[in-house]
């Protein structure tokens, strides 16, 4: 269908050349180049020895053996299953139950709890970490500290050093992913279905089972896809939580491999090649989705406009779940944040400790080497691959979606594998890459910013996906037969539809372009400093108090952020009901 | 049709001329770090005034490498460029450069046995500088003064004063086997340089039965020096094995209850420092390098709460008998020691070190 779509745009008088082309090609070529040089990187370095000044690299197959031959891997493998899955669907449940709640219901107050839902995004993982430690320590969190007193008993309620205590906390952190993509899936779907639903008398909760969750099935299986890759390579939670009794992940053997001298790329490389072919599986299964065709487009010609259900009496639970989470999730690890930050050292809140405060560390921040410039680079590297990578990787998720190319399927897997690069093969690979390519981009902010398009891109994808599969093809066609050209369609119809997937991922990736450190901390150089080198530098060197400070700044300034880009969609395209 | 290839060709051209220029004569560079003659110090510092900003790979925080580099350009008027990373870091970025030919680093400072693995990638040079009289004998490599250490960490007891009397402080490590510190002894998960020194010093069959009578006690792991120290600070951990004896001093004087002591025989981590073979400022390089090692330099190390590799200079973290680990350890026998720490310590899951 669109294949005819495309021949009828090439009107007679354009005939041979038409811009289009220009724009699609350039995406593709972009997307393929972007996700091909580390991959390439990463299957060659896989199958060499490590380099050193004493021994030349030889090929071999050492690398597979070392890393599968070992029954260690499999138990390693098998925590990090256990690890992800667990994870993915704290993330997704909680992100799920407040996307619905946001979205699809007239709870009070909502406008202010979607900047809210995305805090546990904004903190860093290492502070988020330990602010939970702070909480949740059987010797010093403060949760058991209170229960203690209040029942009287030395009885450890809660122990965050545990397998459940890791889940709970990564799942916590990466709920705003599930947040965001289920918050745009929700926004676009047509009421019409719930309200039909409704009116032969079914429940809130029948319909949001029966009706609402099995329309949003792409964009759930690809939240789940991404919560679950995304757990499988993580790394803070199971070296804070899992290491001290003894949990250890696939990620671990990553890491050590790269530690060792000389450092041995070509095993890690073989290990991540499992995370390749874990990530591959799920977008072939993502793509059957997508080619299933119009099943679950919803956004049609017929005008819809996004109408919450009425909960009558829920309305007072799902705000009371709303107060919980904000308090539980965001308000007690910010005190926690809040309360470190104006302290000379950590300290358990006591009447001695309240009368240390201080406000030294906003101070120290405040006057800390390059703070300004590493605030600058960091807005700008977020910006600026925040919006490349939503626009690009739109064009190619239209292509994946809605043409019927051959090998669009492997187009969309190449763009997604970055997802599970180890964040320091990829910096390897681009570092590599561009010391020897002679365009004078190396020791740059653009090498950072190469590598943060690389590594968000499939995140950009996923989002885009969702969104993509709602919109009907009749919408384009009619564009079409109205004699719009495909830029003019591409622009005026698809974009402005696009456009809760496309501000959800831009948050997203504008967030966690911020909080980037694994491979920018090999491309940065003086003068290129950006925001999470300086946190990793005061966590490095213990200064926890300041730390403390910077992310009670770094909060308060993202969330102002994704204020205001929320106001800009609001401005912009389509308007909402 | 000369058009884009064209272009292309003519750019690497470009470059290739650049790097070229730019590439020094590792002869000339080691001569001029070796030289002793006469003028030697007015010579240094002229040409490395010519030379211009010295760039410096370390593991410094970027606040103490600007206090250093401040005070060095005061002194001598010739800037500093630092870029800070991990040890492990600093090993792959000055390797990746090194084999593109681009010879971006001047000076690296950072953990011995990095500066061991880029000693072994022919990347440094030797060097001298007077400064050498002052150091502590424990700061040189044993074959070559290829780096130097100029400040070091040195494993100590630290513990909590409200939870540890002073009078129970043990006094040798065989104290520390003693029933009544079940469940009250903290180690740091990587510390297997550590156990290696210690071992082989108590005689490796002497030393590997105390750490398992060690391990018997079930420590408690955690990673990460610094967060150790705090969990100390906050009473999570009543007495950490392994500490640094910087870490805890930095938060004694924040008025933290704690308090730290060295049992014999102590170990140091040494941080060392030594000049790029193919240096492109290797004047300067050198000047930088003799100030860091010098009093002056060392002064400023104090006062960021290092310890000074220095024994002019007076600092009550130094003023014990020690030694340092063989760098060549974790370089040869890693794996050996890693794989019986994690059999001991880890329940046999590898070690996972963030340098």
């Amino acid at each position: 269908m669109t294949a005819a779509l495309l021949r009828r745009t090439e009107a007679p008088g354009q005939a041979g050349f038409d811009p289009k082309w220009l724009i699609i090609g350039g995406c593709v070529v972009l997307a393929v180049y972007l996700g091909v040089v580390p991959l390439g990187f990463l299957l060659w370095q896989s199958f060499f020895t490590p380099q050193t000044a004493a021994k030349a690299a030889v090929l071999t197959l050492g690398n597979y053996r070392e890393a599968y031959g070992s029954p260690d891997t499999w138990i390693l493998f098998w925590n990090s299953l256990r690890f992800a899955i667990g994870a993915a669907l704290v993330a997704f449940c909680i992100g799920t139950l407040l996307a619905w709640m946001n979205e699809r219901t007239n709870t009070p107050f909502k406008g202010l709890f979607f900047a809210l839902s995305v805090i546990p995004l904004i903190i860093p993982g290492i502070l988020f970490t330990v602010a939970w430690i702070l909480l949740g320590s059987p010797k010093i969190g403060l949760v058991n500290l209170a229960l203690q007193r209040l029942f009287d008993t030395d009885a450890v309620f809660v122990n965050i050093y545990s397998l459940a205590g890791m889940v709970w906390v990564d799942g916590l952190h990466y709920s705003p992913v599930a947040f965001l993509l289920m918050t745009a899936a929700f926004r676009a779907m047509d009421p019409a279905l719930e309200e039909s639903a409704v009116m032969s008398g079914a429940g809130v909760l029948q319909v949001a089972s029966r009706i609402t969750l099995p329309l949003a099935w792409p964009a759930v299986f690809a939240t789940l896809l991404i919560l679950f890759v995304r757990a499988i390579e993580s790394f803070e939670v199971p070296a804070l939580l899992g290491l001290p009794v003894g949990i250890q992940v696939f990620t671990s053997a990553i890491y050590q491999a790269v530690h060792r001298y000389p450092s041995q790329i070509g095993l890690a490389s073989a290990y991540a090649v499992t995370l390749l072919a874990l990530t591959t599986i799920g977008v072939y299964f993502q793509s059957r989705l997508s080619s299933s065709g119009s099943k679950y487009a919803t956004m049609t010609g017929k005008g819809f406009r996004p109408r919450p259900i009425d909960l009558g009496g829920w309305r007072y639970v799902t705000t009371a779940i709303f107060l919980a989470y904000a308090l539980l999730i965001v308000v007690l690890p910010f005190a926690v944040l809040v309360w470190s930050s104006l302290q000379k050292f950590y300290s358990v809140p006591s009447m001695e400790a309240l009368q240390r405060l201080t406000l030294d560390p906003y101070r120290t921040i405040l006057s800390y080497p390059n703070l300004g410039r590493s605030v600058w680079n960091s807005l700008f590297l977020a910006v600026a691959s925040a919006t490349l990578i939503m626009l690009v990787t739109s064009v190619i998720c239209w292509i994946v979606v809605k043409t019927k190319l051959p090998g669009r399927w492997l187009l969309d897997n190449i763009a997604s594998l970055p997802m599970v690069f180890p964040g320091i093969v990829l910096g390897l690979a681009i570092m590599i890459l561009y010391l020897y390519l002679p365009v004078g981009i190396y020791g740059t902010l653009w090498i950072m910013l190469i590598a943060y398009i690389t590594r968000f891109m499939p995140y950009g994808l996923r989002y885009n996906t969702t969104s993509m599969l709602q919109i009907h093809k009749e919408l384009e066609e009619s564009a079409a037969m109205s004699g719009a050209s495909w830029a003019t369609t591409f622009r005026r119809v698809i974009l402005p539809l696009l456009k809760p997937g496309l501000i959800a991922g831009w948050i997203y990736i504008m967030i966690v372009s911020i909080r980037e450190l694994s491979s920018s901390i090999l491309l940065y150089s003086p003068g290129t400093e950006v925001l999470s080198i300086v946190i990793w530098e005061l966590w490095e060197n213990g200064q926890y108090v300041e730390l403390s400070a910077l992310g009670v700044m770094l909060i308060l300034g993202l969330f102002v952020l994704v204020l205001l880009a929320q106001w800009v969609g609001r401005k912009f395209g389509i308007r909402d009901a | 049709m000369m058009g884009i290839f064209g272009r292309l060709l003519l750019l690497c051209a470009l470059a290739a001329c650049a790097g070229g220029a730019g590439a020094a004569d590792p002869r000339g560079n080691r001569e001029i770090y070796l030289y002793q003659g006469a003028d030697r110090e007015a010579r240094l510092v002229e040409r490395a005034k010519q030379e211009g900003p010295v760039v410096l790979y370390s593991t410094m925080t970027v606040q103490d490498g600007r206090v250093l580099a401040a005070a060095f350009e005061r002194k001598y008027g010739v800037k500093v460029t630092h870029w800070r990373g991990s040890a492990e870091k600093i090993v792959q970025r000055t390797l990746a450069e090194s084999r593109a030919g681009r010879n971006e680093v001047d000076v690296i400072e950072t953990s011995a046995h990095r500066m061991e693995a880029l000693y072994r990638e022919k990347l440094l040079e030797d060097f001298h500088t007077p400064a050498f009289d002052e150091l502590s004998p424990a700061a040189f490599p044993r074959s070559h003064r290829q780096y130097v250490a100029d400040r070091f960490a040195f494993f100590v007891l630290g513990y909590n004063t409200n939870l540890v009397k002073p009078e129970e402080v043990p006094s040798s490590y065989e104290d520390l086997l003693h029933p009544k510190w079940v469940g009250r002894l903290a180690i740091e998960s990587t510390d297997v340089l550590w156990f290696a020194a210690l071992a082989k010093a108590m005689g490796e069959g002497k030393g590997l039965a105390y750490f398992r009578r060690l391990a018997a006690m079930k420590p408690m792991i955690r990673s990460g020096h610094i967060l150790a120290a705090q969990l100390v600070a906050s009473g999570e951990i009543p007495m950490l094995v392994t500490a640094y004896n910087n870490n805890i001093e930095t938060l004694k004087q924040s008025g933290a209850p704690v308090a730290w002591k060295p049992i014999p025989p102590v170990f140091g981590q040494a941080s060392a420092i030594g000049l790029a073979r193919h240096s492109r400022r290797p004047h300067a390089a050198l000047l930088f390098t003799e100030f860091v090692l010098s009093r002056d330099g060392q002064e400023v190390l104090k006062g960021v709460n290092r310890v000074p590799a220095s024994l002019a200079v007076d600092s009550p973290l130094n003023k014990f008998p020690h030694q340092m680990i063989d760098p060549a350890i974790a370089l040869d026998e890693g794996d050996k020691w890693d794989k019986s720490w994690s059999n001991l310590f880890l329940g046999g899951k590898p070690v996972e070190r963030d340098e």
